[in-house]
């Protein structure tokens, strides 16, 4: 079977809470307000009937402003937000690379970590014993191994994070942006894992800022805005889209927040609670 | 392998629940490797390392024990293991609730990376707290040891009724992790009701002195942590188990699974929206 996936007009609707706000407030009156509101429970649509197919040999650079829906649409892919419409098929296996952190105990060392990261992504702990040296090379942290982890700059933890998550390589793999901060030299390294995973990774999505980064790795784009997918095709003409998009008041936004944020604009309100 | 995701993906299976159970039980390598470096990894900043895992418990028995004893006019010989062992178990209820409650939020970088089967929490939540029940309970042994009032031949029940214990940890594990996504005030509600628990359940003091019927009797016999504590520890003290506790808990046992499948049939995917 050959990896693919088709996505068919799928929606995400999600429950977030509501903070009642004046944009016009004082200081003082903010500060009552933040004890004395009660958040209200409301849906916001983050994404709308978006409809795409990925086959192999597709590396897709998700395109977007913040809070789009790029992060969402990955989560979606990956499962864990369920469409409230609509229909995901995926064919293949999957690694998503979502968060830099995930799985990691600041106190444990860094082969412990590998261990603990590596068996949340599935693999068998005999699995992993053999892929600590790898991982450690590719990461080049190979002298660092007993030293425990809050010890390590950001950038070498996340190296340590690649590292392990592209291991073994799958043929499906979902990123966010977080994996092009390293330094030039590992993301050149990190880059040519990737595209050298052909054959292992058929599918890559990458949601990314970082345009050095998505022109080198991606072969089509798809833009997204306020949760529709506005473009979906080859790279150049994807950038190209992306940038005629405006920042376009919204007509339906009202003067205070409080009331219809989310309807008119719960793409980019949701960001904030999304990160947390 | 082919996933597809769409507005009823999980509702596929007949009882969920117990089909995740089964594979997170199958593939532990992930819930039982982490909860045992988070709880190691914790005191690597100490100097007393892993002692702290049961000193506290050996210092609550043994002060707290004598102290109480002599308050309560109870002979030392029969009041510390009961004390003990009771204190044992509900600090496992205690750490389960607490942990449960806050668990889908502490893993959401887990659940939101895709890794949805909710089971590894609930084993995970229940794994941690297994470890401190197993060091607490090498402070129960020295004084079950000490104590001329212990049945040993009647230890041998522990591997009966722990597992029966656990059974019903599992489901409130579930249940309390899913209010607690759900429901953010469950984490605070949750302390008190704890602690009004922890006064209302015969740890400190023992249980057959209240007359039938009364609201004090009432209230002990409807406290579920009371029927699961005396299961375990009635018959290493050499007591019987009323028969009312072991009806309390079948139907306790069956109510609680079945609530728990239900609601993860109905309510598992949303967890990671809600969190």
């Amino acid at each position: 079977m050959k990896a693919s996936i088709k996505v068919d007009k799928v929606t995400v609707q999600v429950p977030y809470f509501l903070q009642p706000q004046e944009l016009s407030g004082g200081w003082l009156s903010t500060l009552l307000r933040a004890a004395s509101s009660v958040p209200k429970r409301q849906f916001a649509t983050l994404l709308h009937e978006i409809s795409f197919e990925a086959n192999e040999g597709d590396r897709i650079a998700l395109l977007g402003r913040n809070g789009s829906g790029k992060t969402t649409l990955l989560r979606t892919l990956t499962g864990a937000f369920p469409p409230s419409d609509g229909k995901i098929r995926l064919e293949g296996t999957r690694q998503a690379l979502l968060n830099m952190n995930i799985g990691f105990n600041q106190e444990a060392t860094l082969i412990e970590n590998i261990f603990l990261r590596a068996t949340a992504m599935g693999f068998s702990t005999r699995m992993v014993k053999e892929l600590i040296t790898p991982i450690l090379e590719f990461a080049e942290l190979g002298e660092l191994a007993g030293r425990r982890l809050l010890t390590l700059s950001s950038g070498q933890r996340m190296r340590l994070g690649f590292s392990i998550a592209t291991a073994v390589s799958t043929e499906i793999m979902l990123l966010d942006e977080w994996f092009g901060t390293g330094d030039i030299h590992f993301v050149k390294k990190a880059r040519e894992r990737l595209m050298g995973h052909i054959g292992g990774s058929k599918i890559v999505v990458v949601a990314s800022h970082n345009q050095a980064l998505t022109n080198r790795l991606c072969n089509k784009g798809l833009v997204l805005e306020r949760g529709r997918l506005v473009y979906y095709g080859p790279l150049d003409q994807a950038v190209k889209e992306y940038a005629t998009i405006k920042p376009t008041p919204n007509p339906d936004l009202p003067t205070s927040i409080g009331d219809g944020f989310a309807k008119a604009s719960g793409v980019g309100g949701m960001k904030i609670s999304q990160q947390g | 392998m082919s996933t597809v995701y769409d507005s009823t993906a999980v509702a596929r299976s007949p009882v969920p629940f117990l089909r995740d159970l089964v594979e997170s039980i199958r593939k532990p390598e992930f819930w039982a490797f982490s909860s045992w470096l988070d709880t190691v990894s914790r005191y690597r900043r100490t100097r007393l390392g892993l002692i702290w895992m049961f000193l506290p418990m050996a210092i609550w028995i043994v002060v707290l024990g004598n102290f109480y004893a002599q308050v309560m006019n109870h002979p030392k010989a029969e009041y510390l293991p009961y004390l003990g062992i009771g204190y044992l178990l509900w600090r496992f209820i205690v750490m389960v609730t607490n942990d449960a409650v806050n668990s889908f939020r502490t893993h959401k970088s887990f659940i939101l990376d895709g890794r949805t089967r909710l089971t590894d929490y609930v084993l995970r939540t229940l794994a941690r707290a297994t470890f401190y029940i197993v060091m607490g309970s090498l402070v129960v042994f020295v004084v079950l040891v000490w104590s001329p009032e212990v049945r040993w031949q009647n230890m041998l029940t522990v591997f009966l009724t722990f597992p029966f214990f656990l059974l019903n940890m599992v489901w409130w594990v579930f249940v309390m992790s899913l209010f607690g996504a759900r429901f953010p005030d469950t984490s605070e509600a949750i302390h008190t009701a704890l602690m009004l628990g922890f006064l209302l359940t015969p740890i400190l003091w023992v249980g057959e002195r209240y007359a039938f019927g009364g609201i004090a009797w009432f209230l002990m016999n409807a406290n579920p942590a009371y029927h699961l504590i005396s299961l375990i520890r009635n018959p290493i003290l050499g007591q019987a188990i009323p028969y009312s506790t072991m009806v309390y808990l079948a139907l306790l046992t069956m109510f609680g699974w079945l609530v728990a499948m239900v609601l993860y049939k109905r309510y598992a995917r949303y967890v990671p929206l809600w969190i």
